[in-house]
């Protein structure tokens, strides 16, 4: 039998993270090397794990741990991050999780874990634990973060979505006016049917959030992976967050969630998981006109698995313009397990012309 | 650009050993677990390095370092190799190697400075080694290369072994002869040597049927009239012929006799395999362009005739790799190792692993 491995012509493509659901969130840092946040459990958070630092030195090529950011507690899971760099260069990670010892058959996760606040001085080598994310709302006590944390003149913004244990539906934007030690100040993005949220300041100073959008209303007992497919949403906020606009779908029903960046040229990247039943894989979109228009989609890596749980790319460019793009698959035909899959590419390997041009 | 990846229809594939370039042979361990020795270096031989051993616990899903076999001294690498178990249940793995910094020359080494392979034994699953002595070559020649399973023969052990002759001169008529060795004290020595094919052959995989049969699969070398063994490692890219060649032995591996071609040009080396079932299975790394993997046969009469070949691995991106070795687990599947330089999903140098069974590929005769 013939499987197929799509990627980009010329695109360099590698395994690493063996046995990680990794839910990779990168950050390129100072120094140049690529840190990627990651789950280190061959689990959909279903075990006892943490949060991982893994590290290229070499712009993507070769991977390898450099150091765990959470320690769990017994019973519990350290899973869920947004991440990035604070104004002193500083690496934060913001970790929520579920208390799984208190899961039942209907939800095995038990109810979340604020999110820790993770602090790394020395490049992901060693962490501290400066404190927790309180809710941003009253009306639920559940806080997930999502994406990266983005710097937004002195302060720094992150994302979480919020609500009950259950029914987190809120997407928010907190604040930290100290690197990251302290959040608040929240701002609504969308307060219904929205969770997990990429945030992107561009050069212009204009907010960018790629929403995955809860579509439907899922039966009081299921479970995620039966809930119905929804696409991704695009916000924009042109007063720093405060306030938010709908623009546009992003992306086909079951193509979640969103990463966003801005390259070089000021080109901005959208990548997003693809979980449409025989176009399982991670997909690419670009706009050249700050998020008004879209290209056509382009694929980045197709082939994985029916059956299979992968996609949450994270992408970071590097000084050559070279793009390298991380996701997680349980199960590709060339590695069926639990990995991290990594894709160093440019923009001339792919077609972005426009939509129907 | 979608690659193509070649697997039997529901076989389990996995990557790993990142930066080896493993050359694996694979042991079925007492204990059920699989043992890989492998060489531990991102580079074709033209690096420092040694072997390791990479234990599967789970029948080929996972694997994981469990020991570095070799300590390799300055200069030098230990990466070709051979390795069984004795009738005691220790793991064998002798290790052939080259002298890097007496004559290397650029990005192919020249095989002009061979190492004697050391013996290399573990009597607790390959968690600890002892170095028990260096293997001698065939009697009036120079050192010899070890490869392949080391075979149990009631109270001896078998090893493949190729060689060259010591004299530059000779070596361009017989560049490379095959030969079996013996051990009658559980690998500790080795000698005895009986000549199994002469002039142009390398690694050969040998095989001690249940029935009594003795097999060997040998690597046919083909080189132009004007070879110079020197170059050996280029000289075979540019030459075609078969390149697996089988031979048998009704006297005990005293004498051999060949008996068919198991392969296409550049598709090899090869395995051998006696499955549960007695069938026969052929694996040998498949290097025609466009074709890169690892490929199969199965024979169901003693290896006297072989089913048309079916493809367990396609799809790779560089000619470096193949080398197959297998062992058939507990419920039956098949699993079996490769190395590859570069593939679409893992472009660095890397052990590929795939568990399979022959219910999921063509095993039918040619032209039927």
């Amino acid at each position: 039998m013939t499987y197929c491995l799509d990627i980009p012509v010329g695109a360099y493509h590698i395994i690493t993270a063996p046995d990680h659901c990794a839910w990779p969130n990168l950050t390129l840092l100072p120094n140049g090397e690529i840190a990627a946040t990651i789950f280190n459990q061959p689990s959909h958070g279903r075990l006892e794990g943490d949060a991982e630092l893994w590290v290229s030195s070499d712009g993507g090529e070769t991977w390898a741990m450099r150091s765990q950011i959470t320690q769990h507690e017994a019973g519990t899971v350290r899973m869920n991050v947004a991440a990035g760099l604070n104004q002193a260069g500083e690496l934060l990670v913001l970790c929520s999780g579920w208390d799984l010892s208190k899961g039942t058959a209907e939800w095995p996760y038990g109810p979340c874990l604020l999110p820790q606040v993770c602090l790394s001085g020395d490049s992901g080598n060693t962490w501290e634990v400066v404190g927790e994310v309180q809710p941003p709302t009253e009306q639920g006590s559940c806080t997930i973060p999502f994406g990266d944390i983005v710097i937004n003149g002195e302060e720094l913004l992150g994302s979480v979505y919020a609500g009950d244990n259950r029914t987190w539906n809120q997407s928010w934007v907190l604040r930290s006016k100290d690197g990251g030690r302290t959040w608040g100040e929240a701002s609504l993005i969308d307060g219904d049917n929205h969770d997990e949220t990429s945030l992107l300041r561009s050069a212009s100073g204009r907010l960018l959030a790629g929403l995955r959008l809860l579509q439907g209303t899922a039966p009081e007992n299921a479970r995620s992976s039966q809930r119905p497919s929804a696409p991704l949403v695009l916000y924009i906020s042109d007063d720093q967050g405060l306030t938010w606009e709908p623009q546009q779908y992003l992306s086909l029903p079951g193509q979640v969630p969103a990463h966003l960046l801005q390259l070089a040229d000021g080109t901005i990247l959208l990548t997003y998981g693809s979980r449409i039943p025989e176009c399982r894989g991670v997909v690419g979109r670009i706009s050249r006109d700050h998020g008004q228009t879209w290209s056509q989609p382009f694929t980045l890596v197709a082939g994985f698995m029916p059956n299979s749980d992968h996609g949450y790319p994270s992408s970071v460019q590097l000084g050559d313009g070279a793009i390298v793009t991380a996701y997680y698959c349980s199960a590709a035909p060339w590695y069926q397990r639990y990995h991290m899959g990594v894709l160093r590419w440019n923009l001339e390997m792919v077609d972005t012309r426009a939509l129907g041009a | 650009m979608a690659y193509q990846l070649g697997i039997p229809h529901g076989a389990f594939h996995t990557v790993t050993a990142p930066e080896h370039c493993a050359w694996p042979n694979l042991t079925l361990l007492p204990n059920g677990e699989i043992a890989a020795v492998i060489f531990n270096q991102p580079s074709h031989g033209a690096m420092e390095g040694d072997v390791e051993l990479w234990v599967s616990e789970d029948e080929g899903y996972t694997w994981g370092m469990r020991s570095r076999i070799t300590d390799h001294e300055p200069g030098t690498n230990r990466m070709n190799v051979a390795a069984g178990l004795n009738q005691k249940g220790e793991l064998l793995v002798l290790c052939f190697g080259y002298d890097l910094a007496t004559d290397f020359g650029g990005a192919q080494h020249s095989h002009a400075s061979w190492l004697a392979p050391q013996i290399c034994i573990s009597s607790d699953n390959g968690h600890t080694w002892d170095i028990a002595g260096e293997m001698p070559a065939p009697a009036g020649l120079d050192k010899c290369v070890p490869f392949g399973d080391i075979v149990i023969n009631g109270d001896e052990l078998a090893a493949s072994v190729y060689t060259r002759d010591p004299t530059r001169e000779r070596r361009k008529k017989y560049p490379s002869s095959a030969w079996l060795m013996r051990s009658s004290d559980g690998g500790r020595t080795w000698g005895d040597a009986s000549l199994v094919a002469a002039h142009r052959f390398g690694e050969g995989a040998p095989l001690i049927t249940r029935q009594g049969t003795w097999l060997a699969a040998l690597r046919l070398k083909q080189f132009p009239a004007d070879y110079e063994p020197e170059d050996v490692m280029n000289r075979e890219r540019f030459v075609s012929g078969p390149n697996v060649l089988l031979f048998a032995s009704d006297d005990a591996g005293r004498t051999w006799e060949p008996r068919q071609y198991l392969s296409l040009p550049q598709q090899h080396p090869a395995h051998l395999l006696q499955l549960a079932d007695d069938r026969i299975l052929v694996t040998y790394g498949n290097r025609i362009c466009e074709a890169y993997g690892v490929v199969g046969r199965v024979s169901a009469d003693g290896a006297q005739s072989w089913s048309r070949p079916f493809t367990l691995v396609g799809g790779l991106m560089d000619y470096d790799c193949g080398y197959p070795a297998s062992v058939q687990v507990s419920n039956g599947d098949i699993v079996t190792a490769y190395y590859s330089k570069c593939s679409p999903w893992y472009q660095r140098y890397h052990m590929g692993v795939l568990r399979w069974n022959l219910d999921m590929v063509d095993t039918r005769a040619l032209g039927a």
